[in-house]
């Protein structure tokens, strides 16, 4: 599991035991598949219900924004998440370290709840209304700006 | 062949209302117009050329849509040049070739004498002078004088040129082969043009062309309307007045016919109202404009229902309104779901094209992403296609005129018409932001029939995708439309009488 996260040195800080560092790491990473596997769930599901419940009450609603698509930022959340983790059970080292470590897995996670959901959004028909199918695109998850069309659930 | 015989300003009247039914997908295949009215600028005629110029423009550049699916053979003007496209109009036969009763009398110089005599005796003086190129001012016994030539007028060939023979040797055309023969008769039994033709046509049709393997209909319609205003005192005109008394004469001329064997109608609708609608009196010819009623509708559905059954026993049906129920709801019509579906589906559609998406065209165009129907049918073809709004002005002009007749015939919503609730369509405009209440579905929101039609819109499945990609832009945006509206009016419209029934509008 551990082999996961390959770009952190596989030798301890100094100070640290091996067998400690390997259990860190170990812990790390599944912690790391947890919160990739189980964000990306969730950024889904969530994605398949804000899509569902998007009606567009008019024409100039329908050529608006797709806010649905703005889950997928809810890879944040599983990414400082896994940074959290990270700091609560890094062992005692040089706290440069511990922030480098912290940053790198919550980016890894983020980027990996991100990707995978985008991609499950696009390729997951079954997620999206066909009414709403052409609409997704990275570009609408980025288009933070615009009135989303009224909520009829 | 299906031919429908429209006889007089209400004859015309009908005739529109079949028009509407028809562009709604509820007609015949094919069908055969005729129109006698001896009143040949008739403004209720000129009206339903109008609708029918426009269906034809529509039927050519919106083909396979659903929508305007009846074939018309229909008979121009003589000598008139074949129409450009949206301008065709139908020829109306007056059955009087002379100006007045008496000149017919002296055209025909071997009777002159003896037929002057039979005259003097029928007729009153002014009735003999009287011009009759403004129909026959409700005296039906001027136009069945007239009628009564029928048979030598129809068994010559020398008249190429007169409407009347025209249909004599369509009809013999018809008769002499092997296919059904279904004739339908449409007129007033109370006004002039219509009370004197129904019988005499269909005894010339029996009789004279030996049909006895044709069927005939007669959609017989009694008063539903009054007049407001008087024409001047003394003058021939029809009177409302005399309606009554015009009406009861006609039913006991059929029950004679019928008594005395002389009977040549398989099928014969009485259709009427009880509270006649009030009217402004107009003169003949172009003023005689009379709005649009909802017994006009009656009259299109008998004709539709004469030609959709085949039915070889003979029927009598009565379509009326009863005084005891406050509303009239789709189910009072004969075969209320079609027609419901049929009607609100191009009502929607109407709608939802005029109100929503024909002003976003220029927008979808700049957004082709944004509306997955139009991105996957048009925006992502080789090269990419757009909608534009000039390629819908034939739909245009014929929404304004189908949006003119309902808002005619929603007059009557302040009393009991709830075909369309009155919120939706009444006076002079149709509320586009609410296409709920045109389903008669208050209790939801606007937005969510909106949304609903793009979502079917978007319903593109691998037969459909294949079928539309056949068809050009126009018309695989509107068979589109018109799936995805006629999806909603299934799904949203329950009975009118049981949600009444329900908010305590009538009893159960």
């Amino acid at each position: 599991m551990q082999k996961l996260l390959f770009w952190i040195p596989q030798r301890p800080p100094e100070g640290v035991a091996f067998d400690t560092w390997t259990t860190v790491l170990q812990l790390l990473a599944s912690v790391a598949v947890v919160l990739i596997a189980g964000g990306t769930f969730v950024t889904l599901l969530i994605y398949k219900r804000s899509a569902r419940n998007l009606k567009p009450p008019d024409m100039h609603s329908a050529l608006g924004p797709y806010t649905p698509m703005r889950w997928v930022w809810l890879s944040l959340v599983f990414g400082l998440l896994e940074m959290s983790v990270c700091v609560g059970i890094y062992p005692p080292a040089p706290i440069e370290g511990e922030l480098a470590a912290s940053l790198q897995l919550g980016l890894f996670v983020f980027l990996a709840v991100f990707v995978l959901s985008f991609v499950g959004i696009l390729k997951i028909d079954a997620l999206t209304p066909a009414m709403h199918r052409g609409k997704r695109s990275l570009a609408e998850a980025f288009r933070l700006s615009g009135q989303p069309a009224k909520d009829y659930a | 062949m299906n031919t429908l015989i429209c006889a007089g300003g209400t004859g015309a009247r009908s005739l529109e209302s079949v028009f509407h039914l028809c562009a709604a997908g509820l007609g015949p295949q094919r069908l055969r117009i005729f129109v006698v009215d001896g009143d040949t600028s008739n403004g209720n005629l000129s009206r339903a050329s109008a609708v029918l110029a426009s269906y034809l423009d529509c039927q050519k550049k919106y083909q396979d849509t659903g929508f305007f699916t009846t074939e018309f053979e229909f008979f121009q003007p003589s000598g008139e040049a074949p129409s450009q496209e949206g301008t065709e109009r139908l020829d109306s036969w007056n059955p009087m070739p002379a100006k007045s009763l008496l000149d017919l009398v002296k055209n025909d110089t071997q009777q002159t004498a003896a037929m002057g005599d039979v005259l003097n005796l029928l007729f009153e003086e002014k009735e003999q002078n009287t011009p009759v190129d403004g129909g026959y001012r409700g005296r039906p016994a001027i136009g069945a004088a007239a009628l009564a030539l029928l048979k030598e007028n129809g068994g010559r060939d020398t008249q190429p040129a007169d409407g009347g023979q025209r249909l004599a040797n369509a009809l013999k055309a018809d008769l002499q082969g092997q296919q059904r023969v279904k004739v339908f008769l449409a007129g007033s039994v109370f006004g002039g043009t219509g009370a004197s033709t129904l019988y005499p046509i269909s005894r010339f049709i029996k009789e004279d062309l030996k049909g006895d393997k044709a069927t005939i209909g007669v959609a017989a319609l009694v008063p539903y309307f009054q007049f407001s205003g008087d024409p001047g005192a003394g003058e021939l005109a029809a009177k409302a007045e005399n309606f009554d008394l015009a009406t009861k004469m006609a039913t006991e001329f059929y029950t004679y016919l019928f008594e005395s064997g002389d009977w040549h109608f398989n099928s014969l609708y009485w259709i009427g109202y009880n509270q006649p609608r009030l009217m402004k009196y107009q003169h003949w010819g172009n003023e005689q404009v009379n709005p649009a009623h909802f017994v006009d509708l009656l009259a299109g559905l008998a004709c539709l229902d004469f030609f959709a059954k085949d039915e070889s026993k003979d029927v009598c049906k009565v379509s009326g309104l009863a005084g005891d129920e406050p509303f009239i709801t789709w189910e009072d019509l004969p075969g209320y779901e079609d027609v419901r579906s049929g009607l609100l589906t191009l009502f929607l559609a109407g709608m939802i094209h005029k109100g929503q998406i024909a002003p976003s065209f220029a927008e979808m165009a700049n957004r082709p992403r944004d509306v997955y129907w139009f991105k996957e049918l048009f925006a992502s073809r080789r090269p990419p296609e757009t909608l534009d709004s000039k390629d819908f002005q034939a739909w245009d002009t014929f929404w304004n005129l189908h949006e003119k007749w309902w808002l005619q015939m929603q007059t009557e919503a302040e009393r009991r018409l709830k075909l369309l609730p009155g919120e939706a369509a009444a006076g002079d405009h149709i509320d586009y932001n609410r296409p709920e209440l045109a389903l008669g579905r208050p209790d939801i929101s606007s937005g969510e029939v909106f949304h609903s039609v793009l979502e079917n819109m978007a319903d593109i499945d691998g037969p459909l995708r294949q079928e539309l990609a056949r068809k050009t832009a126009p018309s695989r945006y509107l068979k589109l439309l018109r799936r995805a509206t006629e999806r909603m009016v299934n799904r949203y419209v329950k009975s009118n009488r049981e949600r009444m029934a329900g908010a305590g509008a009538f009893p159960k």
